[in-house]
């Protein structure tokens, strides 16, 4: 396992509610970060876009080398980047699905909404595809787990993942909005029980309950 | 072993071509997608980089397939997990042993963290769903998952290499289940077990089914 030093104030994966905040996940477009992961996620999409047309292959193989070696050059070790990535108050931004900051993400962002519940809208594309013109089954999956994890936020307590347990009702369409909306319905000690939905054409496609596990740390119970 | 997630490789010479492109600038791509997780985030480069795939992308983009012509004709090897021509998959390549089950040795890096030092929750669940996916449709058929388990028995760690297993457990008509694991030093950190459902054969989604390596 990695050695790293772990920050003595220690950024949270989304924002617990105080009853401000409307936003609980790290807005898009605040780091020149955001922009660069921006442009890596549209050429990722372009270039699932392409076609086989041999007068015009998509060979951008050694534009993008130049591009990584050029950033390569420029990296620090994982440990070092770690301990940045995590330093500080305030919410994280690489995460991979909520983060502007990680081209993986598409991203997700999270609004508070009435009742404990938290909700955000995404539109996801050939990247994100399983079965013809459907989200894969295991990004709905991803995208689940987030919400669910920012809705614990939102109840004020949060946890890791011990259980997630997913119904697919219909597949989720591509190049449609889809809502993605959680809730946290009640915790007992360490445990929280935390149910979410991804609803698209005004049908829920799949439905999530998860359990998570509050860690044990030195200075009482976290996630 | 067979490397069972290449199975519908391109026929003709243009799409060989084509799959090569893609999957060496795939692989480039997947280098910069973690590569910027790595620089500093106000590091000056990363405009002159936002900049140069601008113009890349504009000169993919012009031009454009539109996208129902693409979603009829999905390719190979695309899918977010396993898809080498898929800069977001890290890609997981399953191998078949003689028993059917499938295993692939994988690494995370920082792309796929969620709480510190470990792999997300989400990306657990989501790499489970595809390894079980593929063993109910090992030869690239369309399949649906209908339920999924993951249970998360300790944190995964990030940086070191991991085993992901997966095996057809029971078929029933369309009805397949299976089980799998992410194995870390000998212990399993995540479980998950899946009902997966076979689309039934018709004359509309036979021609999109059998073009290429599908999974849910």
């Amino acid at each position: 396992m990695i050695t790293w030093k772990i920050p003595e104030t220690r950024k949270d994966l989304s924002r617990f509610y105080t009853g401000e905040e409307e936003c609980l996940t790290a807005l898009p477009g605040e780091s020149r970060l955001d922009d660069t992961a921006g442009q890596l996620r549209r050429i990722v999409e372009a270039l699932s876009l392409t076609n086989p047309d041999a007068d015009h292959l998509p060979s951008l193989t050694e534009q993008l080398r130049g591009i990584a070696d050029e950033l390569e050059a420029r990296t620090e070790s994982p440990s070092e980047r770690l301990t940045e990535m995590w330093e500080g108050d305030g919410v994280a931004r690489h995460d991979p699905v909520t983060g502007p900051e990680n081209t993986l993400a598409p991203p997700l962002v999270m609004h508070v909404v009435e009742d404990g519940w938290v909700e955000g809208e995404v539109t996801l594309g050939l990247p994100y595809q399983g079965p013809p013109a459907a989200v894969h089954g295991g990004v709905c999956a991803a995208l689940l787990d987030a919400a669910l994890a920012v809705a614990n936020h939102r109840a004020g307590n949060n946890g890791m993942t011990a259980k997630l347990e997913i119904s697919y009702r219909r597949p989720t369409p591509l190049y449609r909005p889809i809502t993605v909306r959680a809730k946290q319905l009640r915790y007992e000690g360490r445990k929280r029980f935390t149910i979410g939905e991804l609803v698209a054409n005004g049908e829920v496609c799949a439905s999530a309950e998860g359990l998570f596990i509050a860690r044990r740390t030195p200075s009482g119970t976290d996630g | 072993m067979t490397v069972v997630d290449n199975l519908s490789l391109p026929v003709t010479d243009v799409e060989l071509a084509y799959a090569g492109a893609l999957e060496r600038d795939a692989a480039q791509l997947r280098r910069i997608v973690d590569l910027l997780l790595r620089v500093d985030v106000d590091d000056p480069l990363l405009l002159d980089v936002a900049d140069e795939l601008d113009v890349l992308s504009e000169h993919l983009e012009n031009p454009t397939r539109t996208v129902t012509e693409t979603i009829r004709n999905p390719g190979w090897r695309h899918d977010p997990v396993s898809g080498v021509e898929n800069a977001i998959a890290p890609p997981i390549v399953l191998e078949a042993g003689p028993d059917g089950t499938l295993t692939a040795e994988v690494e995370f890096g920082l792309p796929y963290q969620g709480p510190n030092s470990f792999v997300h929750g989400g990306i657990s669940a989501m790499v489970m769903d595809h390894v079980l996916s593929v063993a109910t449709a090992p030869n690239g058929g369309t399949i649906f998952t209908a339920q999924l388990t993951v249970r998360y028995h300790r944190p995964l760690p990030l940086f070191v290499p991991v085993a992901v297993v997966a095996r057809l457990k029971e078929r029933e008509g369309r009805k397949l289940w299976a089980t799998g694991e992410i194995v870390v030093d000998g212990k399993v950190a995540v479980s998950a077990e899946g009902l997966f459902i076979e689309p039934r054969p018709t004359p509309a989604q036979a021609p999109v089914g059998s073009d290429g390596r599908e999974d849910s």
